[in-house]
């Protein structure tokens, strides 16, 4: 047995220790976002956050998500697929599949969220360095997400986002083999 | 029988290394989900064993072919994995239950489809690498997102491209406890 991965020359307790103070991260996040508490988001961050706008640090990004949070009195954030990828003994990168249901108004909307992160290890804990928040999409719950017009920017809200189309991969696969034949229009469909 | 499974690790580094395997064999449900869901077919097939079994053909370019035509029927994909147990067999060997909740855009009939579902695995790991030997794969149900799930919606009725068994009656518990609580209920009549 190894106990350091030559791939990232980390040890064999520090990348256990990474797996799950990151799998934490994530869960923390969606807890955080549902409970209200901008202040637990924010120290999930590096100190020196980008929080948009020319502004760091964790106070500026405090309030962005005072503001966020305001929009919608109940969202419940349900976080699954994980996959975490340890670039070196203080850097990893991750992206995270979520869920989301949204009291929006009249309508309840759900999302289908996916976060491309990077985590970094400060003063021996692992935090956000950065969370892109993309969307498959988001809609009413009675709604089919097929014909949505497309999401705003950023995707924070309903239509169809930037997913799945931002992987490469999946716009080489498309390119080069596409997929069944086109819908027919919602209008013409009986 | 441990919670991990029958494999008792005899020394502490035997305990580490399964800690170790247990972090990434967590990683490939969660990555055979993204390669899916990006249409990453190289990082796909690199999850199984080498010689993986894909329909009469053996080996990962049979499985990558496989995997890309049957991908085609759908456009966007969302696999969202979540509650996943392991069992270890031995130092090299492991077997696991995942589920999963999936969305397939149908381009051809311009449905959303939601689903249930679950893997049964056997993983193994080769040359230091834990891979997918085996991923078995079960339903409860696969319908539109306007439609009321139902028993058995959608499973291999055509729509899907694998074959899949019917949850929840493909769990082995799942007979007898009905036999069992049946006869509780015939007793009391």
């Amino acid at each position: 047995m190894t106990m350091t991965d030559a791939a990232s020359g980390v040890d064999t307790l520090s990348r256990l220790l990474a797996y799950e103070s990151i799998r934490q991260l994530a869960a923390r996040y969606a807890v955080a976002v549902d409970a209200k508490d901008s202040e637990t988001i924010a120290g999930l961050f590096v100190p020196d956050v980008r929080a948009g706008e020319g502004r760091t640090g964790r106070p500026a990004l405090r309030a962005v998500y005072d503001e966020l949070l305001a929009e919608h009195p109940r969202t419940i954030l349900n976080v699954g697929t994980h996959v975490i990828d340890l670039l070196s003994e203080d850097a990893a990168s991750g992206v995270v599949y979520c869920r989301g249901e949204l009291e929006w108004g009249e309508q309840w909307v759900v999302q289908a969220i996916v976060y491309h992160d990077d985590y970094e290890r400060h003063q021996g804990e692992w935090l956000f360095r950065r969370r892109r928040h993309l969307l498959f999409y988001g809609a009413d719950v009675l709604e089919r997400p097929n014909d949505l017009p497309p999401a705003g920017r950023p995707e924070f809200g309903r239509g169809r986002g930037s997913m799945p189309q931002y992987w490469p991969t999946w716009r080489r696969y498309a390119a080069e083999h596409g997929f069944g034949p086109a819908a027919t229009p919602a209008s013409e469909r009986r | 029988v441990s919670r991990l499974g029958s494999w008792a690790p005899a020394t502490v580094d035997e305990r580490l290394d399964r800690m170790e395997s247990l972090a990434a064999i967590r990683q490939l449900p969660s990555r055979y989900a993204l390669a899916l869901d990006s249409r990453d077919m190289a990082a796909l097939a690199d999850l199984f064993v080498p010689d993986v079994r894909a329909g009469s053909e053996v080996g990962r370019d049979a499985l990558r072919r496989w995997f890309t035509g049957i991908l085609q029927a759908s456009r966007t994909t969302i696999h969202v994995v979540t509650n996943h147990i392991v069992d270890f067999d031995d130092a090299d060997h492991a077997r696991g239950v995942v589920y999963c909740r999936d969305q397939l855009e149908r381009p051809d009939t311009g449905r959303w489809e939601i689903g249930d579902l679950q893997y049964w695995d056997d993983y193994e790991r080769v040359d230091g690498e834990w891979c997918f030997r085996r991923r078995k794969f079960h339903r409860w149900y696969l319908t539109d997102a306007l439609s009321r799930p139902a028993h058995g919606a959608g499973v291999n009725d055509g729509s899907d491209p694998l074959a899949a068994r019917q949850l929840p009656e493909a769990f082995p518990t799942w007979a007898p406890y009905w036999e069992l609580v049946g006869q509780a209920a015939g007793r009391e009549s």
